[in-house]
């Protein structure tokens, strides 16, 4: 086999190798959304508090002249 | 034509007597009351009693009967009419008539009552001993309302305009007994149900619930209504809750039960969207409460600025009277945040839905405190 041959065929095998190992590039969208969770409890008493504040300013005579 | 009267004063006292025991309907009490004294000691008594008018007052109840007639015919039923019953406040004007005969052992009634056009009408059966009634059985024949036609507003004024654009049919029947304790079987059947409220529209609803307790309520298993066409957003809006607003219709399979003590408790209800909708909550700052929660807050905020769902979903279950959980799932994107990425969210609420709705009217109640205070302080 000539020098010739041999680097053909080196080249040549070379190529098909690289062409096995060519690289896929592809874009794909993550398929999980974002969670949030959340857990949230109200206590009336939040209301309740600012509901008998309020009571009481009314009857503030100061304020109000009782 | 004057009917003869009866002297109001004393025949009011004595009714008022039998209404002390809610259980024993009125006219038959009369009307036993007639029998009783016809098989012996008051052969006094005309075989055509007429009355021009007749008050009932039980607490705060009232009614007025109106041209009562009583029949007492050898071998034939004791026959009582009623021309018109009027009250308790609202209710539409009545008539009633009911045949009262002697069994072995007390006596039967049969009758009907129903109003003057026939809009509501309820047939009745029973029997009883002495002033007391052991069994009942009552049929209301199924209401059928329409727009145009029959209203709820028409049976009772009261209601006034909280239901519109009735549409739809309601049956009822019962089965009560005298017992320790009493047992009833009361059948409530609703079918193609659908109204107008100012709290939105509810746009079909079926189902039959069943109580075997009147007062208080109860029942033997969980009750469930498939509930059409809920238009949240009108709720928000009727609300004022200026800061969120809701697109989408959503349907519901509501269930529910009384409990022994008659406290009425939400099953796992579950209520979904019927389609792709859009909530935007834009506060002018995260509320308190969410604060404690981190940086999901921050997130959810801004993803709530426009969302746009494709799928709502959200379980209530828990005592009306106490703490209501509420589980709230949405998927879908907010275009303005992330390119409109796939957000989905979970949110969990506990709270006594009641009384914040309480304390929310009061609150709403503040401008006019306020305000009279300061007129007070004025004069």
């Amino acid at each position: 086999m000539t020098r010739f041959s041999m680097v053909s065929c080196a080249a040549v095998s070379l190529l098909i190798l690289l062409q096995g190992c060519q690289p896929t590039v592809q874009l794909e969208a993550p398929k999980e959304p974002i969670v949030i969770n959340l857990n949230v409890k109200i206590e009336q008493e939040v209301r309740v508090r600012v509901e008998r504040d309020l009571d009481e300013l009314l009857e503030d005579p100061e304020l109000f002249g009782g | 034509m004057a009917l003869p009267g009866i002297r109001k004063g004393p025949w009011a006292a004595a009714m008022g007597a039998s209404c002390s025991r809610p259980r024993v309907m009125v006219s038959v009490a009369l009307a036993c009351w007639l029998l009783l004294a016809g098989q012996g000691a008051a052969a006094w008594l005309p075989e055509t009693l007429q009355i021009g008018r007749l008050s009932l007052v039980y607490d705060e109840w009232s009614v007025a009967l109106s041209r009562l007639q009583l029949e007492r015919r050898p071998g034939a039923p004791l026959a009582l009419s009623i021309d018109r019953i009027e009250g308790p406040a609202g209710l539409i004007p009545l008539w009633a008539s009911l045949r009262l005969a002697p069994r072995a052992t007390g006596w039967r009634l049969d009758g009907v009552v129903a109003s003057g056009r026939g809009e509501l009408v309820m047939h009745f059966n029973g029997f009883g001993n002495g002033g007391e009634l052991h069994r009942l059985n009552a049929t209301v024949e199924p209401l059928h309302f329409e727009p145009g036609a029959l209203q709820p507003i028409r049976l009772w004024s009261g209601l006034g305009g909280m239901l519109r654009d009735v549409q739809g049919s309601i049956g009822l029947a019962l089965d009560w007994q005298m017992g320790q304790p009493a047992t009833a079987d009361l059948a409530l059947d609703v079918a193609g149900l659908s109204f107008d409220t100012d709290y939105g529209p509810v746009g079909m609803i079926d189902g039959s619930i069943r109580l075997d307790r009147l007062w208080p309520p109860r029942t033997a298993m969980p009750q469930w209504l498939r509930i059409e066409g809920l238009d949240p957003g009108r709720l928000v809006e009727r609300l004022e809750v200026e800061v969120l607003a809701i697109e989408g219709i959503m349907d519901a399979e509501f269930g529910f039960s009384f409990t022994e003590a008659g406290r009425l408790y939400i099953e796992k209800s579950r209520l979904e969207a019927r389609g792709p909708g859009v909530i935007r909550y834009r506060p002018a700052e995260p509320p308190p409460l969410l604060k404690s929660q981190g940086a999901n807050v921050d997130l959810l905020v801004a993803a709530l600025a426009d969302f746009r769902y494709d799928a709502a979903t959200a379980t209530v279950e828990g005592f009306v009277d106490g703490e209501i959980s509420i589980a709230l799932q949405l998927q879908g994107a907010n275009p303005e945040l992330y390119e409109g990425y796939p957000i989905e969210l979970n949110l969990g609420l506990e709270a006594p839905v009641l009384g914040l709705v309480g304390a929310g009217r009061e609150a709403m109640d503040l401008p006019i405190r306020l305000r009279r205070a300061l007129q007070e302080l004025g004069r």
